[in-house]
């Protein structure tokens, strides 16, 4: 039990067992050589969210995506899980789409889809012709929907950035179904090498598929429409500059925002609505002044709680940056 | 009635960055300097034929022809056989044994090498001091310790290019991108499967392109082992005929060789496109 009063946590007293957590990030350090990138950064997140990151470039945004992958382990960590296990090294339980180099250039688009079908079949099924068939018209089902069905027998090494990476988003969610994997998903700016049109169709269905497959998504992006209008929470992720030390060296990021969004807004009419373009200013303003320190407060270490909106008082909640829950009626 | 026609930049056939030259002239130009070769050579060996009909330092075109197909058709006195299909056939032997065995190797151990850094540590210093040996200069104890047999002569070129191959091969796939490896395991790839899926698939066109590379050093390796211990191949007969002064077999020889180089380089370059097409089209 925790002893030191100043450091323990205000715990919310409807609050006993731990809540479902996909991630749970606790003190984590993180750097290159003598660089510190994300410093002391506490991220938790419950399983089924749709977590946005954004931040200005080189905010550590894609290193944190690379914890959660496992390509890289923290320096330092007090807790470091992810789907109630120690972190470990990448497995399809977390599904990835980077900005580029997701797809094999030795295999034609189909092919590339369907080898997320393969290496997660039994060895037995590889062999029998109604799998592979089976196997053949997903991965085509799921290049249709992102639009490339003219494409299939096309190396990736032919085709344009935004080509190439629709390819990959379908390539990391064809397993969905048959295998219920991933079960996080983590997008790097997934969306960015899209024209408008496609990158909404693939939002709606982003947001389609996160709802069937309950699946948890941390997706890092630029575009803060796009992180407001898709996310039920965005964190802002900043470096802060010290004015203890005296000195103003840019230290580590750490979370300076954390907000949660109502995951009933996600439709297109709300992207219309005065309060959205609020929200947008609002972590605009956040990016854009990284000296503005904003405090997450202690007890909002359990604000992923699913019971949080409850005993929070709408005070509280506006100053921790929570959207409250329209009352139902 | 005068036409308006915009003034259009003329673009230069020859001189300058800007030059387009044709497909003709392209030809043209690339032939120029062969046919101004080949004509010194037939005016040199035409007047000093001229001087002394007897001369075998530059010997005319008539008297390599007759001196190729006295060796094509007429068998060897003591064997019996057409000394040149066997050269051919000693040379060409060594030659494939020694890219064959020396790829297939490089290729098992640079992948291994590339993908595994514990076995890259344990092995990276003994590679790098035997890439630092010349083969040539070992030759004598190649020859001293596997004796004048064909082995000797095959390990020769495994040893020449082998070598080189392996680190190529490690280089290449230490570039691919640690994201291509990492994405794959989270499709669900085991760590054997991204050997075997991943990264052996895609070092296949990398290991023909290599073969291609490294056939030149092969035949160094295959003319220079002939020329020291041997009774037959190519390399063999031209050393021979060098105690004769025979130019009139030993240029034909060495165009030859050239030709067989020149053939297998294309056929490499065939396979190449032919079953990797993606392979020029990675960005």
């Amino acid at each position: 039990m925790i002893t030191d009063p100043k450091n323990s946590p205000i715990v919310p007293a409807t609050i006993s067992a731990a809540p479902n957590y996909a991630l749970y990030f606790d003190s984590i350090y993180h750097g290159y050589g003598d660089k510190t990138v994300l410093e002391n950064v506490d991220f938790r997140v419950s399983q089924g969210s749709f977590v946005c990151v954004v931040g200005p470039s080189g905010c550590g945004k894609s290193t944190l995506l690379r914890l959660i992958t496992g390509q890289e382990q923290p320096r330092e960590a007090r807790r470091f899980e992810i789907l109630g296990k120690p972190g470990g090294f990448p497995d399809a339980r977390r599904g990835v789409v980077f900005q580029e180099y997701s797809l094999q250039p030795h295999r034609t688009l189909l092919g590339n889809v369907i080898l997320g079908l393969e290496l997660q079949a039994k060895p037995w099924q590889l062999f029998s012709f109604s799998w592979r068939k089976k196997a053949r018209a997903m991965a085509i089902q799921y290049l249709k929907w992102m639009r490339l069905e003219d494409a299939l027998d096309r190396y990736p090494g032919e085709l344009s950035g935004g080509m190439r990476q629709r390819a990959a988003i379908a390539q990391t969610l064809v397993t969905l179904e048959p295998n219920s994997n991933p079960q996080i998903l983590c997008m790097d700016e997934a969306f960015s090498a899209l024209d408008a049109g496609t990158r909404q169709d693939l939002q709606v269905l982003a947001l389609e598929l996160w709802e069937k497959y309950h699946i948890t998504v941390v997706f890092v992006t630029h575009n803060l429409e796009e992180a407001v209008y898709l996310g039920t929470r965005v964190v802002v992720l900043s470096q802060y500059w010290t004015s203890d030390l005296g000195d103003g060296r840019p230290q580590g990021s750490r979370i300076v925002m954390d907000k949660r969004l109502d995951p009933r807004a996600m439709r297109t009419s709300w992207k219309q609505s005065p309060e959205f373009a609020k929200i947008v200013a609002e972590i605009r303003e956040m990016i854009m002044n990284p000296n503005h320190r904003v405090h997450v407060d202690q007890f909002n270490q359990y604000s992923d709680h699913p019971d949080f909106f409850q005993t929070l008082t709408e005070a509280e909640s506006r100053k921790n940056g929570v959207i409250k829950r329209p009352e139902e009626s | 009635m005068q036409q308006m026609v915009a003034k259009m930049q003329r673009i230069p056939k020859f001189w300058g960055i800007h030059a387009r030259p044709g497909r003709v002239l392209t030809k043209v130009l690339g032939s120029l300097p062969l046919l101004v070769i080949i004509g010194m050579y037939l005016t040199a060996s035409h007047y000093r034929h001229i001087e002394n009909p007897s001369d075998k330092l530059i010997p005319t075109p008539l008297v390599m022809f007759q001196e190729m197909k006295q060796i094509m058709t007429v068998p060897d006195k003591r064997s019996g056989e057409i000394l040149f299909w066997t050269d051919t056939k000693a040379s060409l032997t060594r030659l494939a044994l020694g890219v064959g065995i020396a790829s297939i190797s490089g290729y098992l151990l640079g992948i291994l090498m590339g993908v595994f850094p514990g076995l890259r540590a344990l092995l990276t210093p003994v590679i790098t001091g035997l890439a630092n040996i010349n083969p040539l200069a070992l030759l004598v104890i190649i020859l001293v310790s596997l004796g004048v047999g064909e082995s000797s002569k095959i390990f020769l070129i495994v040893f020449g290019i082998g070598v080189a191959i392996t680190r190529s091969i490690q280089q290449s796939v230490e570039k691919i991108p640690k994201e291509l490896i990492a994405k794959s395991l989270t499709l669900g790839a085991s760590q054997f499967e991204v050997l075997t899926r991943v990264v052996a698939p895609q070092m296949l066109p990398k290991l023909i392109e290599l073969c291609k590379v490294s056939l030149g050093s092969a035949w160094i390796f295959v003319i220079a082992a002939e020329a020291v211990a041997s009774t037959e191949g190519l390399g063999y007969r031209i050393y021979l005929q060098q105690r004769y002064m025979n130019m009139g077999l030993i240029i034909p020889y060495v165009l030859y060789i050239s030709l067989i180089a020149y053939v297998t380089d294309l056929l490499f370059q065939l396979a190449l496109d032919k079953l990797f097409p993606w392979y020029n089209k990675v960005k």
